[in-house]
């Protein structure tokens, strides 16, 4: 589904060139479109909706394999460049609607970092609000941030077996102690070079080895929660 | 029957050669038992390798720093205390009898060196990574876009001067070195050399003469206890090591971003860089310092996996210099061990254009049947026991997928048994049982 920007106060067909430059992976164009928009007193969040559809445009061919992780990769950093042109007001979503929060991390003892940024750029990109805690982060840290933060979803990364897949599961079990007292349990979703059998042993919800895909896990499960 | 001089030999020639030597290694053995066994095992993976059919299926196990953990040692103390790590691979080769495994060195290398290097492409145990974990690389894009031009216009002085002070301390001293030409006409010397009295080349010369005498004393401690795993008959797998030139371009110099970037902004100079590392790439195997312990060239290939990179990507960008690279390989008679990680399925096909008979194709999470029907017909299978088995289910399960690899990939021969990862700790019974299982289940 691609999601037609809201257009107010807008060029109109300077907003759909900016969603098909995003699409088309032209740099250049898009982040020039994007100033004009600007320039022009385009709303700021009808911009960064443009730049949403096209990067839902990029997740949807690169379900239907017409596109692959470089355009996944390339689309996700325009995003980001664009966002960080719009400056801080306009971070989150753009129609003002949460889809979720979702808590990222990577666990103890891993320092992968590109499956969970790509993973966290996707789910911003889909409307989720997205707190991304870095690496290396202890079971105990994830407890804190569950806490505190209350997500939806609680999205482990790792791709060190044994080590992330025992610091997962660690950590899965003290998150879900510590909220048995406290509050309700977010929907636990681990990514990298996990499987079921990882999944498992882990005893998370749900497992992915590709961000788009656990992307569309987190929106079925929000989709299945509001029902 | 006469000997033909190297530069006369066919590929096929150099090859058999090249075989014969590993087989006839000179080795002290620890027993005749030992020398029998260590021929029996090499006896094995050639006919695997050379496409024919063995007595059984030859295990290989490709672990990380698992022999290691078994004992009790951590991979930080592995890079510390050799002697007693060197010992926990002798015995993990007792333990588990594979016909190969990983080589000891690779997991015991000397922190002090990279210490005194001021290494900074990877972390190692108890140098950014935990005592407990091991190696890391740390991703970034190492060499910026601007870059590509002077890569391509000169890689060796580019590494030497550019890149090499960037990501390895010890060489900033190089950055300011003039052209190497200096040195041809008599009146240029002076200048040239006055680039080595600088000051940072004084402290360059000063920490690459201590790494070195780091590694003389790391081999001359470590070599004997190694040794011995070939002298009680485990011969080594690995003679050495190269890389796919997108992944050059791809790990180590632009990373991840970099070069998915690069592939839709500045495709030209990648296609220009890879043609230009072709050279390099072969270089880096066939010109070790020590000559191969084994004529199996190791190659880890990662941006070619499925889902990175398109088919025609991987068709225009990607194959055809890696292709270059194994054909200047099996020129020399060296057998390339590609390890293609993650998932290659939709690229068997395509990989199939190599000379028969002469490459192996270690996968990770392809699918085996695939496998053996494509890039099987003219090339030796290996891999692929998830490590997540390994590590996570019953001895009783191992062995069921064992079974399960050995009917997708055994028919005929021409495959080994591996994991499909490296693993750096699991459950012992579980390696055992697969282990166990190819030895019963795989005889032809």
């Amino acid at each position: 589904m691609v999601v037609t920007p809201n257009l107010r106060g807008c060029p109109v067909d300077r907003v759909e060139a900016l969603t098909e430059a995003i699409v088309e992976m032209d740099e250049v164009l898009a982040l020039r479109l994007v100033g004009e928009l600007v320039d022009a007193g385009a709303s700021r969040s009808a911009v960064l909706q443009a730049a949403n559809a096209a990067l839902q445009t990029v997740g949807e061919r690169y379900e239907r394999e017409e596109y692959f992780l470089s355009a996944l990769i390339v689309g996700g950093e325009l995003f980001k460049k664009v966002v960080e042109m719009l400056g801080p007001e306009t971070r989150g979503n753009a129609s003002g609607a949460i889809q979720g929060k979702i808590l990222l991390g990577t666990v103890e003892g891993d320092l992968h970092d590109i499956g969970k940024n790509m993973a966290a750029t996707t789910l911003s990109g889909l409307g989720f609000e997205v707190r991304d805690i870095g690496v290396d982060v202890p079971s105990a840290q994830f407890v804190e941030e569950v806490r505190e933060y209350e997500p939806d979803i609680l999205g482990l990364s790792g791709i060190l077996i044994p080590i992330a897949a025992t610091a997962m599961r660690k950590t899965v079990e003290a998150v879900r102690a510590d909220r048995a007292e406290g509050g309700k349990s977010p929907f636990v979703i681990i990514g990298g070079r996990v499987d079921q059998v990882i999944a498992d042993y882990v005893r998370s919800d749900s497992w992915t080895t590709d961000a788009m895909e656990g992307a569309r896990i987190c929106q079925r499960f929000m989709e299945a929660k509001r029902a | 029957m006469t000997v033909l001089p190297w530069e006369d030999m066919s590929a096929d020639q150099r090859r058999a050669k090249r075989l014969e030597d590993w087989r006839n290694a000179e080795v002290a053995f620890e027993s005749p038992e030992a020398e029998a066994n260590y021929r029996m095992r090499v006896d094995r993976l050639i006919a695997a390798a050379t496409l024919g059919r063995p007595d059984r299926v030859p295990v290989v196990l490709s672990v990380g720093f698992w022999p290691t953990q078994l004992a009790g040692i951590t991979p930080y103390e592995s890079m510390r205390d050799f002697v007693r790590a060197a010992q926990a691979w002798l015995d993990f080769a007792e333990e588990f009898q594979p016909d190969s495994m990983s080589g000891a060195r690779a997991y015991l290398m000397p922190a002090s060196m990279f210490e005194e290097l001021d290494y900074r492409l990877f972390s190692w145990p108890g140098h950014g990574t935990r005592k407990e974990v091991g190696f890391q690389y740390n991703e970034k894009e190492w060499m910026p876009a601007e870059d590509y031009d002077a890569l391509i216009d000169d890689p060796t002085g580019y590494l030497l001067r550019t890149y090499l002070p960037r990501t390895v301390g010890a060489f900033a001293g190089f950055s300011r070195l003039s052209s190497f030409l200096d040195l041809t006409t008599l009146g240029s010397v002076p200048d040239h050399m006055a680039g080595w009295a600088s000051k940072e080349m004084i402290e360059t010369l000063k920490a690459l003469g201590e790494a070195a005498r780091e590694v003389e004393e790391w081999t001359r401690v470590v070599t004997p206890v190694v040794t011995r795993i070939q002298a009680a008959g485990f011969p080594p797998f690995r003679g050495g090591m190269t890389v796919a030139p997108f992944d050059i371009l791809g790990d180590t110099l632009r990373g991840v971003r970099g070069l998915a970037t690069d592939m839709f902004r500045r495709p030209e100079k990648v296609l220009a860089a890879c043609e230009r590392l072709v050279p390099l790439a072969i270089d880096w195997a066939t010109k070790s310092p020590v000559p191969p312990a084994a004529p199996f060239i190791f190659i880890p290939l990662h941006k070619g996996a499925d889902g990175f990179m398109s088919e025609e990507h991987f068709k225009t960008i990607y194959w055809p210099t890696l292709r270059k690279v194994i054909v200047g390989l099996i020129e020399q008679g060296l057998i390339p061990l590609l390890f293609a990680e993650g998932r290659y399925d939709s690229r068997l096909e395509i990989i199939q254009d190599v000379p028969k008979g002469a490459t192996i194709w270690r996968f990770d999470q392809t699918d085996l049947s695939l496998a053996k029907s494509t890039i099987g017909k003219v090339a030796c299978i290996s891999g692929n026991m998830p490590v997540s088995l390994l590590h996570a289910a019953s001895p009783a399960e191992v062995a069921d997928y064992t079974r399960k690899m050995i009917d997708a990939a055994g028919e005929g021969g021409g495959y080994i048994l591996d994991l499909g990862a490296s693993l750096d700790d699991g459950r012992p019974e579980n390696l055992k049982a697969m282990v166990e299982t190819a030895r019963e289940y795989g005889v032809y």
